[in-house]
């Protein structure tokens, strides 16, 4: 399956982008340069033109994309264009936010992208947990869980998204599950302050690979006068026995960590994400 | 015996380091009036190494150990999954 974005086409003062013909978190290159259009340098940001002829599928995680893109349009002040929207799609909340994104003099509440469907949700929040999260994907989604996968599915939610709300800064983040061919995804999203960002306050190392290794430590903490957390680390460990994995992209790298396997893969990334997107996939049948 | 109702008292966040903080605040003051605690996680799954971490396994830093945390301290309808990440983070702080 093709999966990128072309090179922006210039139509005078507005760049035509074509989307993928799958969004969602499988390759990210293409997603990330349409951010970096959009974010990356403001004295270069310029109009955007989305071209959707392409796009066959959204994952769940391509939901809770669409919809940090939605905030950092608005945030940007970026005029965007979307063409070729397929009709099936028209109906989604976040596509449809996107389609008016114009409307809004400013940023709207993240819940009017949530969803709540048999086989995905979405969810907006500002400033606090949401601890029951799972509570409603395992309502919507439950016949698909089992009591195993659930379970893993809400530990390892809960500890991103706290880390969103403690250490990233952003007033928003997004929370996605659902089903997707024969695996269950749940993830966070924010937009904040980076990994890098948050670690280099206290550590310094050679590169962003490196400090996203260290935040999967044992010990390392950016929380300052009191003891180091065990959260993601230890919840690695109660997941040593599951399938699934966690690809964590912030700032200028990407890592990601097999539970079972404890392989770790990791790269520089081509574009910078200004923001933390951790996405969680665990095969439906162990 | 001093009664703590997870669902109630922690209605908003029963998952964040924050809320384990002050689940263990709460523990500890009723343990120097001299009284125990009963936590109850009727209609909660709690799903967090961090609020497990601490609210509870840190009273290991307060010089507690399993016993006196048996003697003390009464879980009630905690969810079996629960209860194995709460053994976990209880033997990684050493309170055993």
């Amino acid at each position: 399956m093709i999966n990128f974005i072309f090179a922006p086409i210039y139509l005078g003062a507005m760049k035509e982008v074509f989307l993928p013909m799958e969004v969602g978190d499988g390759r990210l290159d293409g997603i990330l340069e349409l951010f970096h259009l959009v974010r990356g340098d403001p004295a270069s940001t310029s109009d955007l033109c989305l071209n959707w002829s392409r796009v066959e599928q959204i994952t769940p995680a391509g939901f809770a994309i669409m919809a940090c893109f939605f905030d950092s349009v608005l945030e940007q002040k970026c005029k965007l264009k979307n063409v070729f929207v397929k009709k099936k799609f028209k109906s989604i909340p976040v596509v449809r936010n996107l389609l008016n994104c114009g409307k809004y003099k400013s940023l709207p509440k993240p819940e009017i992208h949530d969803v709540s469907s048999h086989d995905h949700m979405l969810c907006g929040r500002e400033f606090s947990v949401d601890p029951y999260f799972m509570d409603r994907v395992e309502a919507g989604c439950g016949k698909v869980l089992s009591s195993k996968l659930s379970f893993s599915c809400r530990l390892i939610v809960n500890e991103l998204m706290q880390n969103s709300v403690d250490h990233s800064g952003a007033e928003r983040y997004y929370l996605y599950a659902g089903q997707w061919n024969q695996e269950f995804h749940v993830g966070v999203l924010d937009m904040g302050i980076t990994i890098p960002a948050r670690l280099e306050q206290k550590y310094t190392l050679e590169n962003d690979v490196k400090y996203l290794e260290l935040a999967l430590k044992e010990g390392s903490s950016t929380r300052r006068g009191r003891t180091g957390g065990l959260g993601l680390h230890h919840t690695f460990e109660t997941l040593k026995t599951s399938n699934g994995r966690l690809t964590i992209v912030s700032r200028n790298a990407q890592i990601r960590r097999y539970f079972k396997r404890r392989k770790v893969a990791k790269g520089k990334l081509k574009y910078a994400l200004r923001g933390t997107w951790c996405f969680t996939r665990f095969p439906m049948r162990e | 015996m001093k009664k703590i109702f997870i669902r109630e008292t922690f209605r908003d966040d029963f998952i964040s380091r924050a809320a384990g903080e002050k689940l263990r605040g709460l523990i500890i003051a009723a343990d120097q009036n001299g009284e125990g605690v009963e936590i109850d996680f009727s209609s909660i799954v709690v799903g967090s190494t961090s609020f497990f971490d601490e609210a509870i396994a840190k009273l290991s830093e307060e010089g507690w150990n399993l016993q006196k945390l048996r003697q003390r301290v009464v879980f009630r309808h905690l969810d079996p999954r629960d209860e194995k990440v709460l053994e976990q983070m209880c033997q990684v702080r050493n309170l055993t």
